[in-house]
């Protein structure tokens, strides 16, 4: 996984309790890292399990729900990190129906080892959209949260739906989003 | 060390590791770079050595070819000596649809095939030894491409182009040329061989094609529709220049999807997803919507489309257009509203005309409304018919809907209240069409919960007077002309009610007038019975006179009940002309200063001997400050009391007491005059009659108290006149209170007192009585024997006032009409002439006139039995100096003579 994603976990952590939370939670996950991470280097995701664990137990939240809160805090943090994939994007369902075709595909030009999840569009009618997510780690409440901070970033009114599925073999998450 | 700083130099310690992991990443990508690099450039070396190295295949390659060419040019050569072989050659040269041509290394034709033949028109032995140049191109042809062809020929290399020739007959073709150098093994360029294909069909083709597109454009840009397209994945990628000029907006931000941002939001979702079902099933859509105009105003445009197929039925796409519809709409929305509008006043106009209640026709006529334009309640509220002017409510005279009433108001609010009443204060039309944004006096929740926007109400007028309200509400937006639009069916509404009103009142009157009838027949009954009673008593009596056995005490007696009957009969006449002359208006109110407590007083002193031979005792009572002054008329006030104060010493048995009160009610602005007795009192059921003329308590009450039993009735009237009120509480076998109720406001109070009631001793007296008294003896000799001359038809009047003149020493002339008094009065000297103003022929007021016109100057004093103030008047404005009213009061009438015959002596006892 990519060390961006464990930075930005981190600060999120800084920010709403302090370093002191990032520190305990460095120390009781122990981690093969130790805690060191850089956003440009790669580390197993089972340390961000192992921190998102130690989290869960010092907020006394649930892993799925500290998932979605970083899913919509990072996706805040990508809007300012990454403007380039925003340009000519005019609504979530604009934005999110090309993370496959396009984003993805730039971000593999950047970082070839990444690895990253498959979304699966389709487009049901103008104000529905279907995403299936697939992905090896299988973190639905990941990408469930992100796709909420997508719809807040565009500001819509767009109702989310989510089920358990096996696409092409593979356990996977059907999201239904529908504008109202 | 503190646990702070010790967490501040763990995460030193981590950013300095993470940094060191970027660096130890940087310098791996730089290390990485740095070997892609070489590598690049091993492999860039090597390319070089591979592009040498096939370079130099290359030109062995050629070299081979050329061996291989020339080889197979030797062996061409050997088999041109082959007939057989020539033959196959030819048959397959001849054979091919293409043109096949041999030139010299000069250009020159050696060998042409039938192909070339038949493509160019020449025959093989026309062209050979000549260049193709020369005779195959023309002035169409590209001079360019001939360029290009004549160096690539000068450096022996092959070409390869499309070229316009020339048909021997003139006619244009176009080629493509294959041409290639030929060489002999030696590598010198011997021959060019050159396959030339006719392609002037695919060239054409291509051409119609570009031409048909481009007819496309123009006339897609040229026609007067709104032109696009899609391609087969149902991107928007055209749009004609019609379009781009109705909306204003550049193709690049219309197409795709971009051109949804030009329809109308509340179309938006609905236009959307018709494409998006049309487009699915690949069916033709025919849409209508809004859509934005450049300037800025949503326009209806009808929007058609159809599939695109090619000629095997291959989707390609969708074609549509659109047409601006949005005048059409509006014309047949208007035309559409004027049918409605019609119709409604058609229904309207018939509806009022129609019998029934003014209900059952403002029913039929909110049905008209609801139904015609679609309101889902409509309610037409009217002002009563027969309320004041200032009792200003409206009632709900119909109410039509498909939603529940409003909670409030129900079914009677004042003008003013609510918006309907406001509507009839301001006699302004209204129309919301935005309940929730736009109006304070609307129940908002109501309005909401049945899905109400929209509001109109009209004020129902009729030559300026409100006679109610119409009001709808509707779930659409209604025509921002209905105000105006409705303004004759709001009319012709009003005019029903109003006609209904009139009939209605008419009705009413036409009730009121046969119950005045009857009630005047039932007076004239009445009126007839009471003369009768004290009539047939006086006849009777007189009957009794005639009897010579009737003597002494006895004849005095009936004498005196003759005389009571006679005034009883006096009574009811002069009450009954009161009454009539109330009752024709002919009765009027003064308005004078006066002192009401003088009123009182009078009253009481003239009443006080009555009930003190009764055995009554009458007290006075002043509660509290009362005004000193009043504007009202004191005559009238003081018949009401008399009459009051009468009542009740009639009723009132002996031993008991009379309490008289005049006091200000502060709380209900009134001046109270009462009179409160210990008498028989009133039932409730009795009270109700009691202000009707001719009834009395108890028809048995009359032969027990005697009254004509209009005085009530007639202080009831002038007590209305004068703008107040009478009333009356009753216990029966306890007393009665009778109040005179006089508004303040009405009597404009100059200043408020205590002031005691000054009790006067009654009195009889007037001044020529004084005078009488004063100058006795002297005086009255001096006017004896005075000659009176009497003026009057009625033999009875005659013989009763003659008798009562000679009694007082007058000598007295008689005359029987007027023209006779006026002779008698210019031949003869008279002192005085006594005059009856009602006689045939001539009657006192023209005599009167007539004598003081002729210069006599003698006193003439009136006898008239049309006892009212201005009938007095009259008599004194015709010329008479005083008057005596019938039936002759004996006393009155010489107290008057005396009096004018005194004055006219004058001091010195002469006559003037």
């Amino acid at each position: 996984m990519k060390g961006i994603v464990f930075c930005e976990f981190l600060e999120m952590v800084e920010s709403e309790d302090g370093f002191g939370m990032v520190d305990r939670l460095i120390e009781s996950a122990k981690l093969p890292s130790g805690g060191s991470y850089t956003a440009v280097g790669t580390y197993d995701h089972a340390e961000l399990v192992a921190l998102l664990i130690a989290y869960s137990g010092q907020k006394n939240l649930s892993v799925p729900e500290l998932l979605r809160a970083f899913g919509k805090y990072l996706f805040g943090r990508f809007v300012v990190l990454y403007p380039v994939f925003f340009e000519n994007k005019r609504s979530a369902f604009d934005f999110l129906s090309h993370i496959d075709s396009y984003i993805h595909v730039e971000v593999r030009k950047l970082y070839a080892d990444a690895e990253l999840p498959k979304f699966t569009h389709r487009v049901l009618d103008h104000n529905r959209l279907e995403l299936t997510y697939t992905s090896a780690k299988h973190l639905p409440d990941f990408a469930e949260g992100l796709m909420r901070g997508c719809i807040d970033h565009f500001g819509e009114t767009i109702e989310l739906n989510r089920q358990a599925v096996v696409f092409d073999g593979v356990e996977s998450e059907r999201f239904t989003l529908t504008r109202s | 060390m503190s646990e702070t700083e010790e967490i501040w130099r763990k995460r030193l310690e981590r950013e300095r590791a993470a940094r060191k992991q970027a660096e130890a990443l940087l310098e791996r990508k730089s290390l990485e770079l740095y070997e892609s690099n070489r590598s690049l450039q091993a492999s860039y070396d090597e390319l070089e050595v591979r592009v040498a190295a096939r370079t130099e295949e290359l030109s062995q390659a050629n070299v081979r070819l050329q061996e291989e060419i020339a080889e197979r040019l030797r062996i061409e050569g050997s088999l041109r000596t082959s007939e057989s072989q020539a033959r196959t050659l030819a048959l397959v040269a001849s054979r091919t649809v293409n043109a096949v041509v041999i030139t010299g290394a000069n250009g020159k034709i050696e060998w042409v095939n039938s192909g070339f033949e038949r493509i160019t028109g020449y025959r093989g032995e026309e062209v050979i030894g000549r260049t193709p140049g020369s005779f195959l191109q023309g002035p169409e042809t590209d001079r360019e491409t001939v360029r290009y062809m004549k160096e690539r020929i000068v450096r022996g290399e092959m070409f390869e182009c499309d070229l316009l020739n020339y048909h021997k007959s003139g006619r244009t073709y176009w080629l493509h040329i294959e041409a290639q150098p030929l060489f002999d093994e030696s590598g010198r360029l011997t021959h060019f061989m050159a396959i030339e294909t006719d392609i002037t069909e695919r060239r054409e083709s291509e051409q119609t094609l570009r031409e048909s597109e481009e007819r496309f454009r123009t006339l897609a840009d040229s026609a007067p529709v709104l032109i696009w397209m899609t391609d087969a994945r149902e991107r928007f990628f055209y749009f004609n220049s019609t379009w781009q000029s109705f909306t204003g907006r550049q193709l690049d931000s219309e197409i795709d999807q971009g051109w949804y941002a030009g329809v109308h939001p509340d179309d938006r979702a609905r236009v959307e997803t018709e494409f998006c079902k049309a487009f699915r099933d690949r069916i033709s859509i025919r849409t209508e919507f809004r859509l934005m105009h450049r300037d800025g105003e949503h326009r209806w445009i009808l929007n058609t489309g159809v599939p695109r197929l090619t000629q095997d039925g291959r989707f390609e796409g969708y074609v549509g257009s659109a047409i601006d519809i949005h005048e059409l709409k509006r014309k047949t929305a208007a035309l559409a509203e004027r049918i409605t509008q019609a119709a409604l006043e058609t229904e309207i106009g018939y509806s009022v005309t129609q019998f029934g209640s003014l209900e059952a026709i403002l029913e039929r006529c909110a049905n008209a409304i609801s139904r015609h334009l679609g309101t889902a309640l409509t309610r037409i509220w009217t002002v009563p018919a027969d309320a004041p002017d200032d009792l200003a409510v409206l009632e709900l005279k119909a109410s039509v809907g498909d939603c529940s009433p409003p909670p409030q108001p129900e079914h009677r609010i004042a003008i003013g209240e609510f918006k309907i009443g406001k509507i009839a204060r301001d006699r302004q039309s209204v129309l919301i069409q935005d309940i929730e944004n736009h109006s304070k006096m609307i129940d908002k929740a109501w309005a909401h919960a049945e899905g109400l926007k929209t509001f109109f109400g009209f004020p129902l007028i009729v030559e300026n007077r409100l006679v109610g309200v119409l009001v709808a509400f509707g779930r659409r937006a209604f025509p921002e002309t209905i105000v105006e639009d409705l303004k004759s069916v709001a009319d012709a509404i009003s005019v029903g009610i109003e006609r209904k009103n009139a009939e209605q009142a008419l009705v009413k009157a036409k009730i009121d007038a046969e119950e005045a009838s009857r009630s005047k027949s039932e007076f004239l009954a009445n009126m007839s019975h009471e003369v009768r009673t004290p009539l047939g008593a006086i006849l009777g009596y007189n009957e009794l006179l005639t009897d010579s056995s009737v003597e002494g005490a006895q004849r005095v007696e009936i004498h005196e009940r003759i005389r009571a009957n006679g005034q009883h009969l006096l009574q009811i006449l002069n009450d009954i002309l009161d009454l009539s002359k109330i009752e024709a208006g002919r009765l009027f109110i003064e308005k004078l200063q006066f002192a009401p407590v003088d009123v009182v007083s009078e009253t009481v002193a003239n009443l006080r001997p009555r009930a003190e031979e009764k055995g009554v005792g009458i007290s006075v009572v002043q509660t509290g400050p009362i005004p000193q002054r009043i504007i009202s008329d004191p005559t009238r006030l003081r018949q009401i009391l008399i009459n009051l104060l009468g009542n009740a010493v009639k009723f009132t048995p002996a031993g008991k007491k009379i309490a008289v009160g005049i006091e200000v009610r502060p709380d209900e602005d009134m001046l109270v005059f009462y009179v409160e007795d210990e008498g028989i009192g009133i039932t409730p059921a009795q009270r109700r009659k009691l202000f009707k003329p001719f009834e009395q308590g108890d028809s048995s009450t009359t032969r027990q108290f005697g009254g004509t039993g209009l005085g009530l009735s007639i202080s009831k009237r002038l007590a209305d006149m004068m703008g107040g009120v009478m009333d009356v509480t009753s216990e029966p076998g306890v007393g009665s209170r009778f109040s005179f109720l006089l508004p303040l406001s009405k009597i404009a109070v100059s200043k408020w007192s205590i002031q005691s009631i000054p009790v006067r001793k009654p009195t009889q007296e007037s001044p020529s009585e004084n005078l009488t008294r004063t100058s006795q003896g002297s005086a009255l000799d001096l006017i004896s024997g005075s000659r009176v001359l009497l003026c009057e038809d009625n033999p009875d009047n005659q013989r009763v006032i003659r008798f009562y003149l000679k009694k007082a020493g007058f000598t007295v002339d008689l005359a029987e009409n007027g023209r006779i008094a006026i002779d008698k009065a210019l031949s003869e000297k008279y002192d005085l002439v006594l005059m009856d103003m009602q006689m045939p022929e001539l009657d006192g007021y023209a005599t009167t006139r007539t004598l003081r016109k002729a210069g006599v100057d003698l006193p003439i004093v009136a006898v008239t039995a049309n006892a009212m103030r201005e009938d007095s008047e009259k008599c004194l404005d015709a010329g008479c100096d005083d008057y005596v009213p019938k039936p002759i009061d004996p006393d009155r009438l010489i107290n008057t003579v005396q009096r004018l015959l005194m004055v006219r002596r004058g001091p010195l006892g002469t006559i003037r």
